[in-house]
């Protein structure tokens, strides 16, 4: 700073000081005049300040006290209290902590179980209610069957078709529940019994059928079981 | 870490430099005619003060509260001259009304110099006024960049630019540039 301007703060300085009183009426309250310390106060609450300090030396002297004190605790502060961190800094040693990482690890564990476990029952009930529906299905399912007696016997199954069905497979029991025949798995609707199938059936006076329906889900479900009724010879 | 010997031969180093500009600032402005005495204002400080240093791990954000520690000491001190100061300024306004019915002329002891001073000043640029002012007011360069939020850089260009217009204001208004006194 030139000499001439330190002359300038001189001549101010010495000519300003107050050899009398003023009434304090329009001065601002100690609290405005700390509030210009602020770093969060505006810039033009601070011009208002510095005006009124210009031209009450009142105030100034007050304002003096107060950026002394101010002085002072930033001293203090920077030779004997511990450096603050920021809330940035915290934040990343926070996540960079391995107790964080230990923790954000477990919390990212347990939901992926949790989700599993959730979509694993879920899938499971929404599997269960799509068989109970076909099952239903199935179980109303018409079955009819044609006999015609003559030399040899010949005996048609026949079904309505089952949705989602990939294949079906007939089984044939005799009176006493004996499994006499399992035809190939086919994907038609009826089919006739070997003749020598149909011959030994003809031994008693009635015979049973089911069909095992082979669904898109490798699931197989079992008709209800049809009793035949055969005339006696 | 410093220890708490070392802490505190630091903390009364401090104490003892702000000590010394409250006693001169009491002197300079003859502030113990309102009752302030040096002694009481530092020892308030001091006590609570150190109390935050010598327990900092028990306070949330010691800087903040030391700041406020000592801000609200001060202005204590202040709100006790500004009581003081208002007895005494009616009691004299009484006087003065009894003994001269035309009012004081306190306003004309500060002269001309003061008015020509603030005239000037306020005739700066908004920008520059405020840096100017505070550098009159005995503010250092850091201090007015600090209080500001301005760059040191800016705060001198300001600073300079609004010092050599406040001059020409001046010489314009009649303070010679020589002797820098009012020609008449």
């Amino acid at each position: 700073m030139k000499e001439k301007d330190q002359n300038l703060k001189n001549l101010f300085t010495s000519g300003l000081e107050p050899s009398e009183m003023v009434s304090r009426a329009n001065c601002p309250v100690p609290e405005e005049l700390a509030k210009f310390f602020d770093p969060q106060a505006s810039l033009e609450f601070k011009s208002k300040i510095v005006d009124h300090l210009f031209d009450c030396p009142a105030c100034r002297q007050e304002f003096e006290l107060l950026r002394h004190g101010e002085r002072l605790a930033a001293e203090i502060n920077k030779q004997l209290l511990k450096p603050q961190k920021s809330f940035e800094p915290k934040l990343g040693s926070v996540f960079s902590s391995s107790l964080f990482l230990k923790w954000a690890g477990a919390l990212v564990t347990t939901l992926l179980i949790a989700f599993c476990f959730f979509y694993y029952l879920n899938d499971t009930a929404r599997k269960d209610q799509q068989i109970e529906r076909k099952t239903q299905e199935i179980q109303n399912m018409m079955m009819s069957e044609e006999i015609i007696e003559f030399e040899p016997l010949h005996i048609t199954l026949s079904w309505q078709p089952a949705e989602e069905a990939l294949c079906y497979q007939v089984e044939v029991f005799n009176q006493n529940m004996y499994l006499v025949w399992q035809s190939p798995p086919t994907t038609e609707t009826s089919l006739y019994l070997p003749e020598k199938i149909a011959t030994d059936l003809k031994n008693g006076s009635y015979f049973f059928w089911q069909i095992l329906i082979y669904c898109s889900d490798e699931k197989v479900i079992d008709s209800p079981v049809r009793k035949v009724r055969l005339t006696p010879q | 870490m410093i220890d708490r010997e070392k802490k505190e031969e630091i903390f009364n180093q401090l104490m003892e430099s702000f000590s010394s500009f409250i006693r001169s600032h009491i002197l300079k402005y003859n502030l113990q005619r309102f009752g302030l005495e040096a002694e009481d204002l530092v020892q308030e400080i001091k006590l609570k003060v150190w109390k935050i240093i010598d327990d900092e791990k028990t306070i949330n954000c010691p800087p903040s509260y030391l700041k406020k520690v000592i801000e609200s000491a001060v202005i204590d001190q202040i709100r006790r001259i500004r009581k003081e100061e208002e007895i005494f300024y009616s009691e004299r306004q009484k006087l003065i009304s009894e003994i001269e019915p035309r009012g004081s002329s306190y306003n004309e002891q500060f002269g001309s110099l003061k008015e020509l001073m603030i005239k000037a000043a306020d005739r700066l640029l908004d920008s520059r006024k405020t840096v100017v002012k505070l550098y009159l007011l005995n503010m250092s360069l850091p201090e007015i960049s600090d209080y500001l939020n301005y760059s040191q850089a800016k705060t001198r260009n300001l600073l300079y630019r609004g010092l050599e217009d406040l001059k020409k204001i001046l010489i314009e208004m009649g303070l010679t540039n020589e002797r820098e006194r009012p020609k008449s």
